[in-house]
């Protein structure tokens, strides 16, 4: 049955699969080593080579999990940086640089204005966090990817719809989930999330600044909502919570998420 | 709403006071803020400041201890017969205090024989409820703003002063001794409430420029109608007023809030897994953190 927590996989395996092939379309750099591959604890959705002969690690989170996943991430550096070496001798045909410095990409439906923020404090391309949705065309589960706006990166507290033209007053909210919809929404619209221009290594266009992941731009480039734990701003709505927090006790979405999780990983 | 480096000067002054240039300057005993206004002399030419210490020169206006900032005051319209608001300020009063804020309720003294504040009242962050022999706006809020600044030496983590105001007085228009600042008005979805809020804020900032108005969206089942609701409402008031509204969050339309009151009893102390329990501490952090950043700058 589909799991609306998995983007409407059935399960993980299927989404990691779904992830891998759209990753080799929007990233075709990467180039995908494992599955499900066990680290420290947890299991690493994807571990991928980038063209830099960096290790990758990719990981899958479900919504409210991102702070979460983004710390397993954090952990996967230093995991993969102390093997690195290893690595090169077990394959030493997969283009791993042994002095590449691993980086981390976490995909999730939405990201938390503190997980932004905390991936603003590391150096460039050394995190990266996509959104992504899942798509069901006729019998077919897609999955749409894309990059966080670079400007939301850089400056996760700030109204960044100027940029888009769009209106400041309803473009506020806890999270960016809604946001991310609309811009999922505007990318699947436009049919161009599939084919944002990347160097392949978590970077955005070329001319673009060093940490920028663009999403795609154009007339339905979607406008990213402000999150909430901005200083009070003139005429924006603002509330902490989300729609699964206003579900009656027992069928909360963050609680079937975390034990989901506890059972996966 | 404006602030300057004064206001938040008191904040960098322990470290200032480690300068020092700052010590000798101001001499032993002083306080913070002589302190900092000794600091700012770093950027007169050193002779000058020589100078000033030798002769012990004080700074105008300097203080031996400083007072700490008083507590914020939330002023909130709630009818006499109004017991669901009036709910809804009692629970946002416990929540806050939950959270750590110093919390007090100021009534006025006709509201004892109301039933807006009556109830068992056994929850373990019962705020303070203060009953003032106020017949005016102005004797209220000053009743606040005495209560705002003895809670401050106490309050290290800040707190929330809130008044229930009779909405007659707010709509006698203002007068320079109401010095009312914020204030937080409840609005639901529905089109005449909306409507009916509108025209109250129109009527509070004729007379009171500077008001800050924050509104909760109450009576909600989804976010996305507060959002619906508020953005209305910020959209007129913006137009026609030229007033930015804050927002609030939003509080569910929840059987909860209801037995909640029949209890006489907080939300969140009665139902704390439910959907009304957690807006409504939601809508306590708003209101919290917006309160602390007055003081914060």
């Amino acid at each position: 049955m589909a799991e609306a927590s998995l983007e409407g996989f059935s399960d993980r395996a299927g989404l990691r699969r779904a992830l891998a092939h759209r990753l080799s379309e929007v990233q075709p750099d990467l180039r995908i080593l494992a599955e499900g591959f066990l680290a420290e604890l947890s299991l690493i959705d994807l571990l991928a080579v980038g063209k830099e002969g960096e290790l990758v690690s990719i990981r899958f989170s479900k919504p409210d999990d991102d702070r979460a996943t983004l710390t397993r991430a954090l952990g996967d550096l230093t995991w993969l940086r102390a093997r690195r070496a290893d690595f090169l001798k077990l394959s030493p045909g997969l283009g791993i640089d042994p002095s590449a410095e691993p980086r981390a990409l976490v995909v999730c439906h939405g990201f938390s204005a503190e997980s932004l923020a905390a991936v603003d404090n590391f150096p460039e391309n050394m995190i990266a966090l996509w959104c992504c949705r899942g798509l069901r065309i006729e019998t077919h589960q897609l999955l749409v990817m894309e990059p966080m706006s670079a400007k939301l990166l850089k400056n996760p507290w700030t109204e960044v719809s100027s940029a888009t033209g769009a209106k400041s007053s309803t473009a506020r909210e806890a999270t960016l989930h809604a946001g991310m919809k609309a811009g999922m929404n505007a990318g699947m619209t436009a049919g161009t999330t599939a084919g944002v221009p990347s160097d392949g290594a978590g970077r955005g266009p070329a001319g673009a600044p060093p940490r920028a992941l663009e999403p795609p731009a154009g007339p339905h480039r979607a406008p990213l909502r402000r999150p909430l734990a901005d200083p009070p701003s003139p005429s924006a709505f603002r509330s902490g919570l989300v729609e699964a927090d206003l579900e009656p006790h027992g069928s909360r979405e963050s609680e079937r998420y975390h034990t989901l999780d506890a059972e996966v990983d | 709403m404006p602030r300057d480096l004064s206001d938040v000067l008191h904040y960098f002054l322990p470290e200032l006071e480690r300068a020092p240039d700052a010590r000798s300057d101001v001499g032993p005993g002083s306080g913070r803020l002589g302190g900092a206004r000794s600091a700012r002399t770093t950027g007169v030419a050193g002779a000058d400041r020589a100078a000033n210490a030798r002769r012990r020169i004080p700074w105008p206006g300097a203080v031996s201890a400083p007072a700490p900032a008083p507590l914020s005051v939330l002023c909130v319209p709630i009818g006499e017969r109004d017991l669901v608001h009036a709910a809804f300020t009692w629970s946002l009063a416990v929540e806050t205090a939950r959270q750590g804020g110093s919390v007090a309720l100021v009534a006025p003294e006709d509201d004892r024989h109301t039933p807006l504040w009556s109830g068992p009242r056994s929850g373990t962050s019962e705020p303070e409820l203060v009953y003032c022999r106020a017949e005016a706006l102005a004797d209220l809020r000053q009743t606040a703003a005495d209560l705002a600044v003895e809670r401050s030496r106490s309050a290290r983590q800040g707190g929330i002063i809130f008044t229930r105001i009779p909405p007659r007085w707010l709509d006698e228009g203002g007068d320079r001794r109401d010095a009312i600042r914020w204030i937080l008005m409840f609005s639901s979805p529905r089109r005449e409430d909306a409507t009916a809020t509108f025209e109250r804020i129109e009527r509070m900032v004729k007379d009171r420029p500077g008001l800050e108005i924050g509104i909760t969206i109450h009576g909600v089942r989804r976010i996305a109608e507060a959002r619906d609701a508020f953005d209305e409402l910020a959209r007129r008031c913006e137009e026609r007023l030229g007033l930015a509204l804050a927002s609030y969050g939003l509080l569910t339309d929840d059987l909860d809030i209801y037995r909640a009151i029949a209890a006489g009893r907080s939300i969140g102390e009665t139902h704390p897994d439910s959907p009304a329990a957690r807006a409504l501490a939601d809508v306590a952090r708003l209101i919290y953190e917006d309160a602390r950043s007055r003081v914060l700058g």
